[in-house]
C-alpha cells in the first residue's frame, strides 16, 4: 500500500453532513445560508466564496436551502436509518431509497407550484445562471 | 480550538462583524416575538390598525418557524355560508374542559377570514388549473379541495401551502408600519418599575449573527413563539430529519411570560412523544393511511388490502367511502384542533393488529398509491406530499430522484413492535412510543400562557397567538395571529409608554453576556458547552417527569435543576452569538421545565384528592362506581384521570409560585358575557357575526 499522511481528525457529530456544496457549481451568492434557520449553513467569511456547512448536528432537514439555491449546487443527505423500502407493485421487487442503480421517473411538479414567483433576495450572481430552483437533475 | 470543527479541522473566522454590547434602541408600539404564521399575521394586522410593529425571529423571516417549510391542511373553516356548524354551535357542543374555550372560539371564529387574507396576499388556494375537475375533493361552488370530508368542506387541503411563509413574508415586507428584526433573538419582557406582573413597557434581544444588543420600547408584546420542545430530548446528535417541531421551538415565550408574572394554563400537560422523536422516521415519509397520507389504501405484504370502517365503526369496502361521514355524522375531520368530538373520519379497522396477530395479515404492511384512483394519488402525493412541511423538498423531490415512483411503487410502513401501532401514530410518524422517558410537549398538550377575550395575558400589553397560545395547526395560529395583532394595535391607542427600568435591563444585559465573557476570560473552569446543558437538563425530566411521577419525584426533579442552574449553567460558554443563542436557550428551558415541574406537582395532588373522593362515593354508591370509570385522553397523554383541572399557577414578587384554579365555562361567566357570540363583538368592536 502507498504510504500517505496520516490526519488526527475529529469525529462528526451527525449521522451525516446533512448537507453538501458542490463547490464547483456554488456561486458563492450566500442565499442558502441566509435562508437556514438555525445557521447549520454560514456565510464563508471570504466573499464569493462557498458557504459553510458549520453545524450539521443541528439541521432540521427542512430542505429551504436547496429551493433557494439557483444553481442547484445543494445536495441533501438523506440518513441511511431514514431511507425506507419500497416494492414495485407489478413485479414485487423490493428497492430502497436511493441505492445504486435506480434512476428517478416521476417528473410532475406539485400543485400549487410558485417556484417562480416567490420574493428572492436580490442575487446578482443567481440571476446570471438563471436556473430553477430546486436539486438540479442529472 | 479543532475540536468545534464537524467535517474538517479548519477554524473560520466569524463571518459578521461582532459586536457584544453594543445596545440600539427601538421604538416601537407592537413587537411580535417569533415571525411564524402567527407572527406574521399578528404583524400584518396590528400594522394596518395603524400601530408601528417590529416582528423579531431568531431565523430569517422568509421560511421561519413549524409552517415555514410547508402546510397542507387548512383545519376548521366553519365561517362561511354553507357550512355545515357555526362555530358557536361546535364549541357549545364540545368539550372545552381544561381547555380556554374563549381561546379556541376565538381560533375558530378567524379560520375562513385568515384564509381569505392568505388567498388576497397572492397564496394559490384553488384549483384554478382545472387539475382536480371531476374529481371528489373538488368543492364545486368554491373550487377549494376538501381534506378528509367529501361531503362537507371543513378542511382544506392547502393547494400552494409550500409558499404560505413566503407570502406571508412578503405582505410583512410591504406593509409601511414594520420593521424585521431577523436573526433576532427575544430574551426578555421588560415591565413598568421592573415589577412582576406590572404593564410591559418593552423587551430586550440580541443578534445572531452580530450578536449586538436590542432594547425594544413598546406598549405591547405578542408572543407567538411556538410551542416549548425538546425539554426531555437531546436530540440532534440522532436527526433533525424525523423531529416534527421547528427545532427553533424551545418556549421563549412561556419562559418570558413565566418570569413576568403571567398566570400559566395547564402546565401539567405532556405526553409520550408519539414518535414525533428524532429516532423516528422522516415524517409524512413513510407508508401510512393517516393525515396527510389519508386515505391511502394499505395492503399486506400479499398484496391482500387492510380493512376500513366508517366514523360508526361499520365495515366500508370502497374507497370513495373513506372520505365519507355516516348519515348520523354532521362531518367528519381532523380531530386534533377540533373540540366538536363526534367528527371520528373513517380509518382502518381496529381488528387489523389482531389480525395480524392471527397471520390473516402478513406484515410489513405497504402503501398502495399504485391502486388508489388516479385523482387520489395525484392529491396524496402531489397535492399533500407536494406541500405539506417540510416534504416538498425532502420527499417529494427527494424520494422520485432517489427511485421512488408513486403510480408504481408502494412505500413501506415501518414494522411496529406493537401491532395497534398501525392503527395510529405509528404508521403515521415512523416508530410507536417505545422511547418512554423521552416525552413531548405534542399536539396542543401543554400549557400556555392564561389569555382573556383579547388574547391577552394576566400581565396588561402581554399578548400570545398560534401554538404559543396552545393552538395547533396552520389555520389557528394564523387566526389567532392576526386576532392578537389587531387587540394589541388598539391597546397601544389607549395606553401611553412607561420608562424601561435600567436595574432590570441591566441585569438582562448582563446575564446575556455572562457566556461570552467565560469564553473570552479563557478560564478553564468555565468548559460547560450548550449541548452538555441541554443533555443535563433533559436527563432531570426523563428522570423526573415521566410516567412515575409523585411529589417527591418531582421535588428531587426541582432541587437538581436548581442544582444545575448554581453550578455548570454558570460555567457554559459561548464563542460566537450562534452558540450564544444556544446557551440561552438552555436557560429557557431549565425555565421551562420547572414550569413543567411546578405544575405536575400540583395535579399529582389533586389527582390523590380525586382519588380519595372518589373511593368515598364509590363505598356510599357502589352501583354508580362502574359507571365513573375514568376515561383517558388522547393516546400517550398525561390526562391521568378523565378531567383535566385548571391549574393556574404564576410567580409572585419574591419569586414564590402561586396556585389557583377557575370554573368550568369561566369564560363565559362574569366579568363576561354569557355567550361566544357576545364576548367576541364586544372584544373586536364587531356588530355582525
Amino acid at each position: 500500500m502507498e504510504e500517505k499522511k496520516v490526519y488526527l481528525v475529529p469525529n462528526v457529530t451527525g449521522p451525516t453532513e446533512a448537507v453538501t456544496i458542490d463547490p464547483d457549481i456554488c456561486v458563492g451568492c450566500n442565499a442558502c445560508a441566509d435562508i437556514c434557520r438555525v445557521q447549520t449553513i454560514m456565510r464563508n467569511p471570504v466573499p464569493g466564496q462557498p458557504p459553510i456547512v458549520a453545524y450539521p448536528d443541528e439541521c432540521w432537514y427542512c430542505s429551504c436551502c436547496l429551493e433557494v439555491c439557483r444553481t442547484g449546487a445543494l445536495h441533501m443527505n438523506f440518513p441511511i436509518n431514514q431511507r425506507i423500502l419500497f416494492k414495485r407493485k407489478e413485479t414485487g421487487e423490493i428497492f430502497r431509497l436511493g441505492e445504486d442503480g435506480l434512476e428517478k421517473t416521476y417528473f410532475h411538479t406539485p400543485y400549487g407550484d410558485m417556484t417562480r414567483d416567490i420574493p428572492e433576495r436580490a442575487c446578482e450572481a443567481c440571476e446570471k445562471v438563471g436556473q430553477k430552483g430546486g436539486q438540479k437533475d442529472e | 480550538m479543532a475540536y468545534q470543527n464537524t467535517f474538517g479541522t479548519k477554524v473560520y473566522e466569524w463571518p459578521y462583524t461582532v459586536a457584544y454590547g453594543r445596545v440600539n434602541h427601538v421604538d416601537l408600539d407592537v413587537l411580535v416575538v417569533g415571525g411564524g404564521l402567527a407572527g406574521c399575521m399578528a404583524g400584518i394586522a396590528a400594522a394596518r390598525k395603524g400601530a408601528r410593529v417590529g416582528v423579531a425571529d431568531k431565523s430569517t423571516i422568509k421560511r421561519s418557524g413549524c409552517g415555514g417549510a410547508g402546510m397542507d391542511h387548512w383545519n376548521n373553516v366553519l365561517e362561511y355560508e354553507g357550512a355545515p356548524m357555526t362555530p358557536e354551535e361546535n364549541l357549545e357542543k364540545g368539550n372545552t374542559a381544561g381547555r380556554q374555550g374563549n381561546r379556541d372560539y376565538i381560533a375558530l371564529k378567524g379560520t375562513w377570514d385568515a384564509l381569505m387574507v392568505l388567498e388576497q396576499l397572492g397564496l394559490p388556494i384553488r384549483d384554478e388549473d382545472g387539475d382536480f375537475e371531476g374529481a371528489s375533493t373538488l368543492d364545486k361552488e368554491r373550487n377549494l379541495l376538501k381534506a378528509y370530508d367529501y361531503r362537507e368542506l371543513v378542511a382544506v387541503k392547502l393547494r400552494g401551502g409550500q409558499y404560505i411563509k413566503p407570502v406571508l413574508y412578503r405582505g410583512l415586507r410591504n406593509e409601511k408600519n414594520v420593521q424585521l428584526f431577523e436573526r433576532a433573538m427575544v430574551t426578555r419582557v421588560l415591565t413598568e418599575g421592573g415589577k412582576r406582573g406590572a404593564p410591559i413597557c418593552g423587551a430586550t434581544g440580541f443578534s445572531l449573527e452580530t450578536g449586538e444588543f436590542y432594547v425594544f420600547h413598546c406598549k405591547t408584546v405578542i408572543n407567538t413563539c411556538g410551542y416549548a420542545c425538546t425539554l426531555w430530548t437531546y436530540s440532534t446528535e440522532i436527526t433533525g430529519n424525523s423531529y416534527r417541531w421547528d427545532p427553533n421551538e424551545i418556549g421563549e415565550g412561556l419562559a418570558m411570560s413565566w418570569l413576568a408574572g403571567a398566570d400559566i394554563f395547564g402546565m401539567y400537560k405532556n405526553g409520550h412523544t408519539r414518535a414525533a422523536h428524532p429516532m423516528a422516521w422522516p415524517r409524512f415519509g413513510v407508508g401510512n393511511p393517516t393525515n396527510t397520507w389519508f386515505p391511502c389504501t394499505m395492503v399486506d405484504n400479499n398484496g391482500k388490502e387492510l380493512p376500513w370502517v366508517d366514523g360508526d365503526g361499520n365495515p366500508i369496502t370502497t374507497q370513495e367511502a373513506r372520505n365519507m361521514p355516516t348519515d348520523r355524522q354532521t362531518y367528519c375531520g381532523s380531530v386534533i384542533s377540533d373540540v366538536y368530538k363526534d367528527i371520528k373520519c373513517p380509518s382502518l379497522d381496529p381488528k387489523v393488529p389482531e389480525m395480524i396477530k392471527k397471520g390473516e395479515l402478513v406484515e410489513p404492511i405497504w402503501a398502495d398509491l399504485p391502486s388508489m384512483y388516479e385523482a387520489e394519488r395525484r392529491s396524496i402525493w402531489g397535492m399533500m406530499i407536494g406541500n405539506e412541511g417540510k416534504s416538498r423538498y425532502n420527499l417529494f423531490d427527494n424520494y422520485t430522484r432517489m427511485g421512488f415512483n408513486p403510480d408504481t411503487d408502494m412505500l413501506m410502513c415501518p414494522i411496529q413492535q406493537d401491532a395497534n401501532g398501525y392503527l395510529s401514530g405509528g404508521a403515521f410518524q415512523g416508530e410507536g412510543n417505545y422511547m418512554k422517558a423521552w416525552r413531548s410537549e405534542s399536539f396542543g398538550n401543554q400549557g400556555e400562557p392564561l389569555v382573556d377575550w383579547d388574547l391577552m395575558t394576566t400581565v396588561p400589553g402581554l399578548y400570545a397567538g398560534g401554538a404559543a397560545s396552545g393552538l395547533e395547526g396552520c389555520s389557528y395560529a394564523c387566526s389567532s395571529g392576526w386576532y392578537a395583532g389587531e387587540r394589541a394595535a388598539e391597546y397601544c391607542e389607549k395606553h401611553s409608554l412607561a420608562d424601561i427600568d435600567q436595574q432590570q435591563l441591566q441585569a438582562e444585559i448582563d446575564r446575556v453576556y455572562a457566556p461570552v465573557k467565560r469564553a473570552q476570560e479563557g478560564d478553564l473552569s468555565n468548559y460547560i458547552s450548550w449541548k452538555e446543558l441541554w443533555g443535563g437538563s433533559a436527563r432531570v425530566m426523563q428522570q423526573c417527569c415521566g410516567d412515575n411521577l409523585t411529589v417527591p419525584i418531582i421535588d428531587l426533579g426541582l432541587t437538581w435543576l436548581d442544582s444545575i442552574k448554581k453550578n455548570e449553567m454558570q460555567h457554559t460558554y459561548a464563542r460566537n452569538p450562534h452558540e450564544l443563542a444556544r446557551v440561552m436557550e438552555d436557560e429557557t428551558r431549565i425555565t421551562v421545565s420547572e414550569m413543567f415541574l411546578n405544575a405536575c406537582r400540583e395535579k399529582v395532588q389533586w389527582d390523590a384528592e380525586e382519588k380519595k373522593k372518589k373511593a368515598k362515593e364509590a363505598a356510599l354508591h357502589p352501583e354508580k362506581a362502574a359507571e365513573a370509570k375514568p376515561k383517558g385522553g388522547q393516546s400517550g397523554t398525561v390526562t391521568w384521570g378523565g378531567k383535566n383541572p385548571y391549574i393556574i399557577q404564576h410567580l409572585d414578587e419574591d419569586g414564590k409560585v402561586v396556585t389557583h384554579d377557575l370554573e368550568d365555562n369561566y369564560w363565559l361567566k362574569a366579568p363576561y358575557a354569557p355567550t361566544y357570540l357576545e364576548n367576541y363583538q364586544a372584544a373586536t368592536g364587531r356588530k355582525e357575526g
